[in-house]
């Protein structure tokens, strides 16, 4: 037990080391072992499911996919109990009209002062632009499932841990804003979901996204040429960065200023009344979150308030959600139940991967070590074991 | 917005004059081939042998694809790609034409005194028809429904900003865009504009120009808010009134001493935390003086307004939202604005 920290901590400096090669070794040696019948049949699922399919060669990643309408659920109110406002100052109040929360029509919000409605706002300003409704997509490779030189090849769960491995090392190095690294992961996934890429692209693509996304964000973000290309070890030339820069922006229709988990995640930690272990273990989830493609289908609020409520709940925080945060997130504790339970087994079997500098970064004394703390044991299934 | 064009921006406009200049690149007023419609064609070069799209290039894109739609936003139409002569990637933003600024309205204003242009009393008239009644009217009068007009679409279009999480950090009479005819009036340029956060994060604070710049940020505060945009917009309302410039510094130094002339010297009483920011020193000790001094043709409502979007402590500065809800601008009849 005692040499734990030590190993760890040669883990990182391997990673801090070579990173560059490791990534680039990584990406390109994770090929999907050849398809069994199995697997096969999944990704068959997958696709009439609604992912979209691509020729041979190309890569792709679930489209975010609108809210489920049980995301949530009306759920008749308790007896008020005392709501604490955690305005910055009585003359910024705005009162909330009341609105329908976008993808539910039976769920209203009440007429409420929070800042929250900015962000809402500014989310929905932005989806309102580049949200248009499409044909459905009738999926032309169900029949070809057992053919091995058809099956679509996706970018899973192991490429984006690798790219977000690679990413959380990078946005360290440099000591950018957590707002660059959720906005390249934000930039990353909507590129990939209208655009098929060779696999061998997709380094070049996380490097143009941290690009933009710290043009975006920093007060001095790193320059191209000193820092860009040696991040891909030189294996893509100041050219190319700049060339898939602008290929991105087309792509996105510019359309950079995003809700991000983020936003809300600070708005609803400050609603939490937070100490620090709780601060950590919330953007500790958020992180694990992002890692995994899993989270696209919940709106980025959800995301940050299933956080929120995970941490309190693996910190044992009494009471596990109340009126407070249900007032400035918008939701109740029941309407975060799937997300916060995916975050928490996200958070179970972390230690376990082999992409895990998101549990090392949350491993290190200065974040509380709360990576290493057990998960929600009442958001795990039964049986389930922990680390 | 378009998708980025398919035509290059050389076939699909024809440039007609170089409307203005400034370190992003040059702004041309063009027409539009396929439509004979009349636009503006910012021009920005990408630095393909440097750091390629400029960042402030990329915010006010990303930032106008969002705030486009309020008609106190200047619109963003598409996005076209060309080549200049050197054979280098030239990014074209295309907007909607607006024929004069701020900056050139009040300008021509002063050169021609107080004489009100017959297209302004037009406007007037349609704005506030109670106007008909009355049989004598004086110049003034005139003036002050026209001040009330521009200020209240300033503060919708900057409140509209704010409400979308969005600082401009640049107003200034010169990136405020205005059509004659019918006095409408755009916020532009939002080169410097950025999203926020709550809580606000560090910012630069080397941003908005000098005349226009809020204490806080002379004072080298990087945690700012919407309350900066808020003293520009003060700042703009008097120079509207006296058709000069409120603080006209020509340093960062000077720039504050105008304003602790003015307003007096702040410290802890008005402004608690003041004497912690990163460039406080001891400065002169002036009391503070009437508004009414610098901006004498000012009404009493006016003065009031004025004064809350020049208040030292940005918390407890007027914002967007309820400056449009201010008696100063009761006498509009806003369903034209």
């Amino acid at each position: 037990m005692a040499s734990r920290p030590i190993v760890q901590q040669e883990a990182r400096v391997i990673y801090f080391y070579d990173p560059l090669r490791i990534f680039g070794a990584k990406l390109l040696g994770n090929a999907p072992a050849p398809a069994t019948a199995e697997n096969n049949k999944k990704q068959a699922c997958a696709n009439v499911a609604g992912s979209p399919t691509v020729a041979n060669g190309g890569v792709v990643v679930a489209k975010r996919m609108a809210p489920k309408p049980d995301q949530k659920k009306v759920v008749l109110k308790p007896k008020p109990k005392k709501v604490i406002d955690i305005k910055a100052s009585p003359n910024k109040k705005e009162v909330l009209k009341d609105k329908k929360k976008e993808g539910d029509s039976n769920f209203k919000k009440k007429s409420h002062h929070t800042l929250t409605l900015v962000f809402t706002t500014r989310s929905k300003a932005t989806w309102g632009i580049t949200n248009k409704l499409k044909e459905r997509i009738i999926d032309i490779d169900s029949d070809d499932v057992d053919d091995e030189l058809v099956v679509v090849e996706c970018i899973d769960d192991i490429y984006k841990a690798i790219l977000f491995d690679w990413l959380i090392l990078v946005h360290t190095k440099f000591n950018l804003l957590l707002e660059t690294l959720y906005l390249t992961i934000n930039i990353v996934d909507r590129f990939l979901a209208v655009k098929n890429v060779p696999k061998r692209e997709l380094q070049l693509i996380d490097i143009s996204a941290l690009l933009m996304a710290t043009k975006y964000e920093e007060i001095y973000p790193p320059q191209v040429f000193g820092n860009f290309v040696c991040l891909s070890d030189r294996a893509y030339t100041h050219e190319q960065i700049l060339v898939m820069e602008k290929i991105i922006l087309a792509k996105l229709e510019w359309t950079l200023t995003m809700p991000i988990p983020l936003v809300f995640l600070l708005r609803f930690i400050k609603a939490s009344v937070p100490d620090q272990e709780l601060e950590n273990m919330a953007h500790f989830l958020s992180e694990l979150g992002m890692m995994h493609y899993a989270t696209i289908k919940y709106f980025p609020s959800m995301v940050a308030a299933s956080a929120v409520f995970a941490a309190r709940c693996a910190l044992n925080k009494a009471p596990l959600w109340n009126e407070t945060l249900k007032l400035h997130s918008g939701y109740s504790q029941e309407q975060l139940m799937d997300c916060a339970r995916l975050l928490v087994s996200f958070h179970s079997t972390v230690a376990n991967r082999e992409e895990k500098v998101v549990y090392l970064k949350y491993s290190d004394p200065e974040k509380g070590v709360v990576a290493m703390l057990p998960p929600a044991k009442n958001l795990l299934p039964e049986g389930s074991n922990s680390q | 917005m378009e998708k980025t064009g398919v035509l290059s921006a050389k076939e699909a406009f024809e440039k007609l004059e170089k409307v203005g200049e400034g370190t992003y690149g040059k702004v041309y007023r063009a027409r539009e081939k396929a439509t004979g419609k009349i636009v503006a064609l910012k021009k920005t070069r990408l630095h393909e042998d440097e750091e390629g799209v400029p960042p402030t290039t990329l915010r006010e894109v990303s930032i106008l694809r969002m705030l486009s739609r309020d008609p106190h936003v200047v619109r963003l139409m598409d996005v076209k790609q060309g080549q200049n002569k050197e054979g280098k990637t030239v990014l074209y933003l295309v907007f909607e034409y607006m024929d004069t600024d701020l900056k050139k309205f009040i300008r021509s204003f002063r050169q021609s005194g107080e004489t009100i242009p017959p297209h302004i009393i037009k406007v007037i008239l349609s704005i506030c028809p109670s106007i008909f009644n009355i049989r004598f009217f004086f110049v003034h009068l005139f003036l002050s429904i026209w001040l009330q007009s521009l200020m209240y679409q300033l503060c919708k279009g900057v409140a509209f900003c704010h409400g979308h999480g969005i600082l401009h950090r640049d107003l200034k009479p010169h990136n405020l865009l205005m059509d004659r005819k019918t006095m409408m009036l755009k916020i532009a340029d939002l080169g410097l504009a950025r999203a926020f956060t709550v809580p606000i994060k560090k910012y630069t604070h080397e941003i908005l120009t000098l005349w226009y710049r809020a204490p806080e940020v002379l004072l080298g505060a990087t945690h700012y808010s919407m309350a900066v945009d808020m003293w520009s917009v003060g700042c703009i309302f008097a120079e509207l009134v006296t058709k000069q410039a409120l603080f006209p510094g020509d340093s960062e130094l000077q720039q504050l001493l105008h304003i602790f002339r003015l307003l007096g010297t702040p410290n802890e009483d008005v402004w608690p935390g003041v004497s912690k920011l990163m460039n406080w020193h001891e400065y002169p000790q002036w009391n503070p003086q009437s508004l009414s001094t610098a901006v004498p043709s000012l009404d009493e409502l006016g003065l009031d307004l004025l004064s809350q979007m020049l208040k030292y402590e940005p918390s407890k500065r007027i914002s967007a939202k309820k400056a449009m809800e201010h008696v100063y601008f009761d006498d509009l009849d806003k369903r034209h604005l």
